[in-house]
């Protein structure tokens, strides 16, 4: 009952801007709820959610053996939440002081308004203590993995390293990086508006990586390490390569240079010492490259080894150039003369038998010019112009090894094709990936049966020539007792930074094979820079010899005159001398085998499915110990081997007689046990 | 007193909003503290829905001629307990207006509405006339000035302003002019910047500052309007479900389960929810203006519309406030909020309603 007929239209108007306020409000809902929500739910999730990492264990690697060159251990790291922290100049200050981080970043890190910041990471369990005893509010540790190489400098050309994230860096850890690294875990954890973590939503566990088994075997590694070292020292070189490989597979069973560093501490070395000289330097071949000039002439049959070829005396006029012998003048040399005697007129008389166009074909099927696919990264392809190109002096001087660059590799994949009845493997060191659940993949590589660049003849023929070459020639110096090695010294003078050859800088080089007629390693040696004589074969010949003697008797090789090995463990022992680690490590058998089709003669396969069955029980944690008392010395080792038991041996004779655990104990991988050794089966 | 004919002339649509608004609030009430030390609220906010349900009860049973006669009587002890208050209040968040009863902290400022608008009503429909005298402003501005000024001394601003709308509704229905109205709109806008600059404190000013650009000091003052924004546009067209509000879970959100449980509403809920939400809240004022359009007297059309006054300017607030179309304003949401003196007093005043309602037709 309204009094004024006004009331009733002030009831409309109030109804109605009622009903604007509520519109007004329907219509800001659609905005934020319908038009802005995408992009609110996201604000949302990001203030709610924290999402952490967790870092994956990287793979480790083995040798080919399965004995350890890299792996992952847990180590402490130091964060802030720099919320938590009341006076971050303190902080700073008492932090910087125990660890050592400059105190001007530190309190920059601290005074931010992130939430998380890291302080050091992978500090020491000293360090760790010492954090822990200044109580600083805000201040947590985190278990992260770091990357241990128990070896120190021991192949870390090969290795290559990884930084403080983990991530590969370079070597097989960079190349490898996708396999090794494994994959992230990560946790999201929910946090209240308080800033505290709530509760964990959704998890992933990290999965490790895979391992990898190198081709590398480190006792090779290490002899061949030491070899180089002390001709590097001898000649005060500037640096050097050794490479030692297998022919027929083409696998890398040791890869060194000097200066060389120590994967645990990279970053304190520099550049130079970091490089893999063996794939990404280039040198002149020199006279090395007399076998490809020699191999494509008896290839393309414009002569036979004992074609004899008049020599000018001495000198030869190409153009305006005059070209002469590096010694002695020559007169009348068979093809086989010309190599074994280093002849600079009779290798270009070979090279200009053949147009430059086949010339040219016959150098790259020795694979100069391109890299030689190896799985290691940072390869090189060298220098080798194609004919379009050349001077009217390139034909000569290719001839001899000279305007071509080639990498220490590249030189003895060619060499191995000679070893290698004319087949020209790709080179490889990963030998195969070992997940943690023991499935294997093995690179597509290694099964590469490469091809065929010389004849049998052609590859018989030159084997003959450098087998020449070692007993009569240049390269006596590589002579082993015992065994016939085949080989070609080079020596080449260095090109300086004008372009022009430096007077006195040498790059002296030797690369072989033994033995020759059934070759179980192709070895290179190339010294930059030697003082106090640069010939390959006084140089670098001595250290091939040095290398290949005690690889040989590691391996078994039994010597060709049918000589006796002395006591195979005393050379054994005199090969390890100095590589204190190996003494605790399982050794593996290596004792030389009959070969079958195959697995040749003298080879160990590599320890694939070890490193399988270690990583499948790794993930058991505990064993039982096998009963190994009358069992031999080697098949003791084996089994501890297969394992992952650590051996350490007392005692004399051929058998087993206490062992400790006693059998059936639980033992876990990597403890060690002791054997003791008895004349006769108890 | 309730006659069993009144029974069927209960306004259902009414009476079924509210108590859907209720349970609405009950439940966003629970999932406000669930998990948290505040628990136990929902179960004492069910208490204090039982006990707001007696006093609808008792507020539609006696006629609504008898309450006003006795207005002046409870605004008289009205006043006496906020007056008592200012001496021997218990101060929580720095205001001196909550009554210590055994476990329970009324505010009898939440009270002191309806026994205000009780009053205001009585005096109106006393003294009528053609429009509105000077005498008639001076009584209603008297009426309501007392208690406005004894709850802003405790000080709570907040609660005091809730009462203008009494002011403006006696006004409007009295018969003041529109532009007389448009005037008393201008002044406040217009003295605003003298008000700033002489009269707000610091944190009022920070509102309005903080309201105007919320991203300033989004850790700060900004904090409740952006938490509230992301929580109602994180809920989308659907919502995340109940209990599953995470602005809300993760205690993002302040004050969710009072001020701010429409925000937690629209998170949990969606657009779809917080739409019948509204929707609930726009009949309940819609029915009230109903009720008062068809009141017997005007003693009725003075206190269906009070009551709606006072419940859609508290509504509009609130929500403009979770919204982000308002500067922070402590007023609770009627129906939702937890709060039993707030709650007890919106049941009481439905009952009102209901009670104008049902007597609507002349015996």
């Amino acid at each position: 009952m309204w009094q004024r007929g006004s009331v009733p239209a002030r009831v409309t108007t109030l109804v109605i801007s009622l009903g604007c306020a509520l519109a007004a409000i329907q219509l800001r809902l659609v905005q934020i709820q319908i038009l802005r929500s995408p992009g609110l739910k996201v604000a949302a999730r990001s203030q709610q959610e924290t999402v952490v990492t967790l870092d994956p264990k990287r793979g480790p690697i083995y040798d080919r053996n399965g004995r350890e060159l890299a792996l992952s251990v847990d180590v402490d790291s130091v964060y802030a939440d720099p919320s938590e922290i009341t006076d971050p100049t303190l902080a700073a200050r008492k932090l910087s002081a125990v660890l050592g981080v400059r105190f001007e970043d530190l309190r920059g890190r601290l005074k931010s308004n992130r939430r998380f910041a890291w302080v050091e990471r992978k500090i020491t369990p000293a360090q760790r203590k010492a954090v822990e005893k200044q109580r600083i509010k805000g201040v947590y540790f985190v278990r992260e993995s770091k990357r241990f190489y128990p070896k120190g400098a021991l192949a870390s050309h090969v290795l290559g390293y990884a930084g403080v994230d983990n991530q590969g860096l370079d070597g097989i850890e960079y190349s490898q990086e996708a396999e090794v690294r494994g994959k992230a875990g990560y946790l999201i954890a929910l946090r209240d508006g308080r800033g505290h973590r709530a509760l964990g939503k959704s998890e992933r566990l990290p999965t490790s990586g895979k391992a990898v088994v190198l081709s590398v075997d480190e006792v090779i590694q290490h002899l061949t390490e030491r070899e180089l070292e002390n001709t590097v020292l001898e000649h005060q070189a500037r640096g050097g390569t050794a490479i030692v490989m297998r022919p027929d597979t083409g696998e890398i069973l040791a890869l060194a240079n000097r200066p060389t560093f120590d994967p645990n501490a990279y970053a304190d070395y520099p550049e130079a010492a970091r490089q893999n000289r063996a794939i990404g330097t280039i040198y002149e071949p020199g006279s090395t490259f007399k076998i490809v000039t020699a191999g494509a002439a008896l290839e393309e049959k414009k002569v036979s080894p004992s074609t004899v070829i008049y020599c000018e005396h001495g000198s030869i006029q190409i153009g305006r150039f005059t070209i002469k012998e590096d010694r002695l003048p020559f007169d009348y040399l068979s093809v086989a003369e010309i190599v074994e005697k280093s002849s600079n007129v009779g290798s270009i008389k070979l090279a200009t038998m053949m147009p430059a166009s086949v010339f040219y074909k016959h150098i790259t099927d020795f694979g100069f010019g391109q890299t030689t696919g190896i799985d290691l990264p940072g390869e090189v392809k060298g220098i080798l112009r194609p004919p379009a190109q050349w001077s009217g002096l390139s034909h000569a001087s290719l001839a001899i090894g000279q305007e071509v660059g080639v990498t220490p590799l590249q030189s003895i994949s060619a060499m191995a094709a000679v070893a290698h009845d004319g087949i020209l493997r790709r080179p490889w060191v990963v030998a195969g990936l070992v997940g943690e659940d023991g499935s294997l993949t093995r690179p597509a590589r290694s099964a590469d049966p490469g091809r065929r660049i010389l004849s049998s003849s052609t590859a018989s023929a030159l084997t003959a020539i450098l087998e020449k070459v070692v007993t009569a020639g240049t390269g006596k110096a590589a002579a082993i007792p015992g065994y016939t090695v085949a080989g070609k010294t080079g020596t080449a003078q260095k090109i300086d930074e004008s372009g022009r050859y430096a007077r006195g800088r040498y790059v002296a080089s030797f690369a072989g094979f033994v033995p020759s007629r059934n070759p179980a390693l192709a070895i290179i040696v190339v010294v930059d820079e030697p003082h106090g004589g640069f010939h390959g074969g006084e140089i670098a010949a001595p250290a091939f010899a040095r290398i290949a003697l005690p690889a040989l008797q590691y391996l078994g090789v039994m010597p060709e005159d049918g000589g006796v090995v002395l006591n195979r463990n005393t050379e054994i022992q005199a090969a390890l001398k100095g590589f204190e680690s190996m003494r605790t490590l399982p050794r593996g058998p290596f004792t030389a085998r009959p070969g079958t089709a195959e697995q040749p003669a003298h080879f160990v396969p590599l320890a694939l499915n070890e490193v399988r069955q270690r990583s499948a029980r790794q993930s058991e944690e505990t064993a039982e110990m096998p009963d190994l008392s009358g069992r031999s010395l080697r098949e003791a080792n084996f089994v501890m081997a297969q394992m992952g038991l650590i051996c350490k041996i007392g005692g004399q004779g051929p058998v087993v007689g206490n062992q400790d655990p006693p059998p059936g104990a639980e033992v876990t991988a990597g403890s060690a046990c002791q054997l003791v050794l008895v004349e006769e089966r108890q | 007193m309730l006659e069993r004919r009144s029974i069927h002339n209960l306004d259902w649509l009414l009476t079924f909003s509210v108590l859907s608004l209720c349970v609405v609030g009950l439940g966003m009430v629970y999932s406000a503290t669930a998990g948290s030390p505040l628990a136990p609220l929902a179960t004492k906010q069910l208490v204090y829905f039982g006990v707001g349900l007696m006093g609808l009860l008792l507020a539609l049973a006696i006629d609504y001629h008898t309450l006003a006669s006795l207005s002046y009587l409870f605004y008289a002890a009205s006043l006496i307990l906020l007056v008592y208050l200012l001496f021997f209040g218990r101060a929580i968040a720095n205001t001196r207006g909550w009554l210590e009863l055994g476990p329970v902290n009324l505010q009898p400022a939440e009270m002191t509405k309806l026994t205000t608008l009780l009053a205001l009503s009585a005096f109106l429909s006393r003294h009528r006339s053609a429009s509105l005298t000077p005498s008639n402003m001076g009584g209603i501005v008297l009426i309501v000035a007392a208690p406005v000024i004894l709850i802003a001394r405790q000080p709570d601003l907040g609660t005091a302003i809730t009462f203008v709308p009494l002011v403006a509704v006696a006004a409007f229905l009295g018969g003041m002019r529109l532009r007389t109205i448009l005037i008393l709109i201008m002044i406040p806008i217009l003295a605003f910047p003298i008000l700033w600059k002489h009269y707000l404190k610091d944190y009022q000013k920070t509102r309005v500052v903080t309201f105007l650009n919320p991203a300033q000091d989004p850790k700060g003052a900004g904090y409740q309007v952006l938490q509230s924004r992301i929580a109602v546009g994180s809920g989308g067209l659907t919502g995340k479900g109940f209990l599953e509000g995470t602005q809300g879970q993760l205690k993002f959100l302040p004050a969710q389960h009072t001020d701010f449980i429409f925000a937690l509403m629209a998170e949990e809920r969606g657009f779809l929810g917080s739409l019948v939400v509204l929707s609930l809240y726009f009949v309940v004022i819609y029915r009230c203006i109903a009720i008062a359009r068809a009141a017997r007297d005007i003693l009725g059309v003075y206190l269906a519309m009070g009551v709606m006054a006072l419940f859609a300017c508290q509504v509009l607030i609130n929500i403009g406030v979770v919204l982000g179309l308002m500067p922070t304003t402590g007023v609770p949401l009627p129906l939702m909020s937890y709060g039993g003196s707030s709650l007890i007093t919106t049941l009481a005043g439905m009952g009102l309603v209901l009670n104008v309602w049902m007597r609507r037709l002349v015996n």
